[in-house]
């Protein structure tokens, strides 16, 4: 596992600078700056409404920001000719939701994208598909339907869905919490794997066991702000903000 | 016994259909001396409801029946007015389509008598009993006027080709007539005889076959760009149909044209109406 | 018995008479004297499939009409209807047709006597006037098998008789396997029992339902034409509707939801009126077949646009945020993932729109186009009976119900569950998606 410390100082891989975001006249984002860079493991908590989703669903632009820049591997994502289709091929994203496609079968989740986007053959787009379903250890689920499937076996499809676009960057949306207790675990033990094979990832969760264990880097937000920002152990011992700890105590007890 | 409660039985699902037709919704009242109530007093007639006398009548017909600013206007309404007037009855008017007319006389519930210009023929008289006629026409065929292939040269070959239209009404004897002078002509069949108008306008159809009365009075009045081509002396009478269940009524009917004949008053209408 | 002999006697006595009514014509009498000639002769129309088509073994009428010079003096007609043909002289109806227009009608007064297949009328009065003779025989029954039937006749005119010429046959086809059918029927004790009772006569006359099925199953299989392609044609009419009345655009938004506010808003049967009464005025020539289908089109174009705009709002939001999140385009996420899922819950409602749109053909009879309801319409003006229309109605079920229990099957199952499962384990696994 690479250490935070000692990562080679590259440029970021994606980098923020002043996002504002507001619906109407909620500001939602209020000036958010973050470099992530490649390899790096970013764990983003807060209370809810705090405005960690939406900064994670502006990075692929599923919010249009209000103002401010994104640039994903040197190329401004928000400008008016960018590409966004092409950026979100390389930023895999999980939902909350799995929002899996309930006509299609697993496999048929997985091998969508990359016939219709990246334009793999059938024979290929299959091929990967079932490699990652093996990832995510469900290779003998390939032809069930998202109805056949309990809430961790459709999160784990989705994750396998995102990893067969071969993506630079995965943006996990609270992708926990719509599950029950008992199966959460199966699905940070994929993201947790995944985190050591050396993806980047930005991680907006309330799972604070799997945030000490494998977050590079914690970012707490509150009130559309970055509050805090720091490795593990320094923001969950000795927080330097005084709501980052009430935040912790509040969900460790 | 068994028998009784067949008739009953036929009496309510006819009753049932009308309604389900929406039909019986002229005047309301639904009909309840059916033909059960027929065998009391030989000489008495009945009608569905007392003291009036519904006629089925389509009114796309002028000048035999039309409606004019929601009246019923023409030589039979006029005519069905006089009648009802000498037997001491409300006149009332059903409308119902002309191929649907003669079916609903056989049904009952729906009109006493059918009163739109229904020519006498075999296959109705097989169905429904009929008046002394009181009216005689014949047949026409009209194509419009830039129509140069249909003249009235040729029409009685021209008309008779593969490749002509002939609009006529469904259940007329327009309809018998066409088919059996023109049989090579293909037919369209309307509901509605001013629909046959206007589908030769609309080159539906190339020509409109009906009574000589009815399409020299829809020339006139509304088609001035089509013109007659074709007539035919079919000599066919007019008189009101009625139902076989009800032969008193029709006595009734047939006094009152009697009278009308011969008071003059069914001259006058005639010359009122064909003006 | 003595026909034989009768037919040779007659034939050799025309040919004498032709031959010397043709001196009579050269000498005596100047101008009209031969001059009786065939106008038409024609059997009236009697068949139920087909308008104009006469067929044997049902009952008909002859029509011959000749035309007369003034001075003709005709006294007596003979027609000789041929062997296999039976007919009546009920109703006869003979007939003289004056004036310039032929259109002044005066009854003749005669006798009529019937001398086997021949048919004598003894005018009271010789016939004089310039004019048409027409004479209407009923009660006419042609040949079972059909053919050709070639009536002759042969007239008296100033006591010398002649043959009238040139006399058309008159086409007969054979009877249909169920007209047939239908006259068996009647002869049936039971069916006659069966008859007498007015409410069955009307309503379920065996003999009418033989002799309607075929004939309404003409109009059924227009009816089924008109809406299998008027159906699957409305669907890319309505998807693209529905996508204008989604847009950004305010212009396609407003186009799309003016059209669909006006014929949702307008009875169908009025819409029919308009195009088919409309358009040709406006220059737009377009066939029947044709026309109907483009206005049944366009008609559930309007109705499965709201459907289909429904059923891409319900599919959840997060469908196409997670297509796009994929790299799809916005088209790709609707053709690929949206619109997949609509179509499957809008099956019910589409199923629905098939059997509203199926049974809404019917009026299209308004404007000549022969569809079942139209079909069996004539059949009920020419018998009186309600028949026709109860065999129309069991022609729409035949489609109606086992839609509507799909559709049914359907719905229940979109609320139930996925009966499919691939192996027990997994059915015992997975009861409802909540549980692992």
């Amino acid at each position: 596992m690479p250490d935070t410390a000692t990562a080679p100082a590259t440029d970021p891989i994606l980098s923020v600078r002043d996002l504002h975001k507001s619906f109407g006249s909620t500001d939602v984002l209020k000036g958010i700056s973050l470099d992530i860079r490649k390899g790096e493991v970013v764990v983003v908590l807060g209370p809810s409404g705090s405005g960690k989703s939406t900064m994670l669903r502006c990075l692929n632009r599923l919010e249009e920001p209000t103002s401010g820049q994104i640039i994903f591997e040197g190329e401004d994502i928000c400008a008016s000719k960018a590409n966004v289709n092409s950026i979100r091929e390389r930023m895999g994203m999980v939902f909350q939701q799995f929002n899996l496609f309930p006509h299609l079968d697993a496999l048929h989740n997985v091998m969508l994208a990359q016939e219709k986007v990246l334009k793999r053959s059938k024979e290929e787009a299959e091929r990967v598909a079932r490699e990652q379903l093996a990832r995510v250890g469900l290779a003998d689920r390939a032809d069930y339907f998202p109805d056949e499937l309990s809430g961790g076996q459709q999160q784990r499809v989705a994750i396998a869905r995102a990893l067969a676009m071969d993506p630079h960057v995965m943006l996990f949306d609270e992708a926990t919490s719509a599950l029950d207790p008992e199966l959460v675990r199966g699905v940070l033990d994929v993201m947790r794997e995944l985190a050591q094979g050396g993806m980047t990832m930005v991680v907006v969760t309330h799972e604070m066991g799997f945030a000490r264990d494998v977050a590079d880097r914690v970012i707490f937000m509150e009130g559309g702000y970055i509050v805090e920002e720091g490795a593990p152990e320094q923001v969950f011992e000795h927080p330097r903000s005084k709501r980052t700890r009430a935040f912790i105590g509040q969900v460790a007890s | 016994m068994k028998n009784w409660k067949m008739t009953k039985l036929a009496s309510i699902a006819t009753l049932a259909l009308a309604a389900t037709l929406g039909l019986a919704a002229c005047g309301g009242a639904p009909a309840t001396e059916g033909s059960a109530s027929t065998d009391e007093g030989s000489g008495e007639f009945t009608t569905l409801t007392e003291g009036t006398i519904a006629f089925a009548t389509s009114p796309d017909y002028p000048p035999f029946e039309n409606l004019v600013d929601g009246e019923y206007v023409g030589l039979d309404m006029d005519l069905g007015r006089a009648i009802a007037e000498e037997l001491g009855l409300e006149c009332e008017y059903v409308n119902i389509d002309f191929d649907g007319i003669v079916p609903a006389i056989v049904a009952g519930g729906q009109a006493d008598a059918g009163l739109s210009g229904i020519s006498i023929t075999p296959d109705r008289e097989d169905q429904v009993d009929f008046s002394t006629p009181y009216y005689v026409d014949n047949q026409a065929v009209a194509v419009m006027n830039d129509n140069t292939a249909i003249t009235e040269d040729n029409a009685t070959e021209a008309l008779n080709q593969e490749t002509v239209r002939i609009a006529v009404q469904s259940g007329s004897t327009g309809e018998e007539h066409a088919a059996e002078y023109f049989p090579n002509a293909e037919l369209v069949s309307f509901p509605n005889f001013t629909d046959c108008f206007a589908a030769v306008q609309a080159g539906q159809a190339d020509a409109v076959c009906g009574n000589i009365a009815v399409v020299e009075q829809m020339l006139a009045e509304a088609y001035d760009n089509e013109h007659v081509v074709y007539t035919s002396a079919t000599g066919e009478e007019y008189a009101i149909a009625v139902s076989k269940d009800n032969p008193e009524l029709l006595a009734a009917i047939n006094e009152a044209i009697e009278t009308l004949d011969e008071n003059g008053t069914l001259d006058e209408l005639i010359s009122a109406n064909m003006g | 018995m003595n026909s034989i002999h009768h037919h040779l006697a007659r034939a050799l006595a025309l040919v004498a008479l032709v031959a010397a009514g043709s001196i009579a014509c050269l000498g005596a009498l100047p101008a009209p004297a031969c001059a009786m000639e065939t106008v038409r002769c024609t059997g009236r129309p009697n068949a139920e499939d087909d308008k104009s088509a006469i067929q044997g073994a049902t009952e008909s009428r002859i029509t011959l009409e000749t035309s007369l010079d003034a001075g003709e003096g005709v006294e007596q007609l003979t027609l000789h209807i041929p062997e296999g043909t039976s007919f009546s002289t009920d109703d006869l109806a003979v007939t003289m047709l004056t004036g310039d227009d032929l259109m002044t009608r005066e009854e003749v007064s005669y006798t009529e006597t019937v001398d086997g297949q021949d048919l004598v009328l003894d005018f009271d009065k010789p016939l004089n006037d310039a004019g048409h003779l027409s004479v209407m025989v009923y009660g006419v029954y042609f040949p079972q098998a059909g053919g050709d039937i070639q009536v002759a006749a042969s007239y008296v005119a100033n006591g010398a008789e002649h043959t009238l010429e040139n006399i058309p046959t008159i086409p007969v086809v054979g009877i249909s396997g169920t007209e047939a059918l239908s006259q068996w029927l009647e002869q049936q004790p039971w069916v006659q029992s069966w008859n007498e009772n007015r409410f069955l006569r009307l309503f379920f006359d065996p003999t009418i339902m033989v002799t309607s099925f075929p004939v309404v199953l003409n109009g059924f299989f227009m009816s089924i034409a008109v809406v299998a392609l008027a159906f699957p044609l409305g669907i890319p009419v309505a998807l693209l509707l529905a996508f204008m009345r989604m847009s950004k655009f305010v212009l396609w938004r407003g186009i799309a939801t003016t059209y669909v506010n006006i014929v949702r808003g307008t009875p169908l049967f009025l819409q029919i009126y308009i195009a088919f009464f409309g358009l040709p005025l406006a220059g737009i020539n377009v066939p029947n077949f044709p026309l109907g289908v483009i206005v049944m089109m366009l008609n559930s174009g309007a109705y499965m646009c709201e459907i289909f705009r429904a059923g891409i709002l319900a599919v959840s939001k997060g469908q196409t945020e997670a297509a796009r999140s994929l790299g799809m385009s916005g088209a790709q996420a609707m053709f690929y993932v949206v619109l997949p899922q609509m179509f499957r819950m809008v099956i019910p409602n589409l199923t629905n729109e098939f059997i509203t749109l199926y049974k809404d053909t019917s009026l299209l009879a308004a404007v000549g186009v022969m569809e079942l309801v139209m079909y069996a319409r004539t059949i009920v003006a020419s018998t009186g009976s309600i028949t026709p229309y109860i065999v129309a109605a069991v022609f729409y079920l035949v489609i109606t119900l086992p839609l509507s229990k799909i559709t049914r099957h359907l719905e229940e199952r979109a609320l139930g569950h996925r009966t499919r499962r691939r192996t027990p384990a997994a059915a015992s696994a997975a009861p409802t998606s909540k549980e692992a």
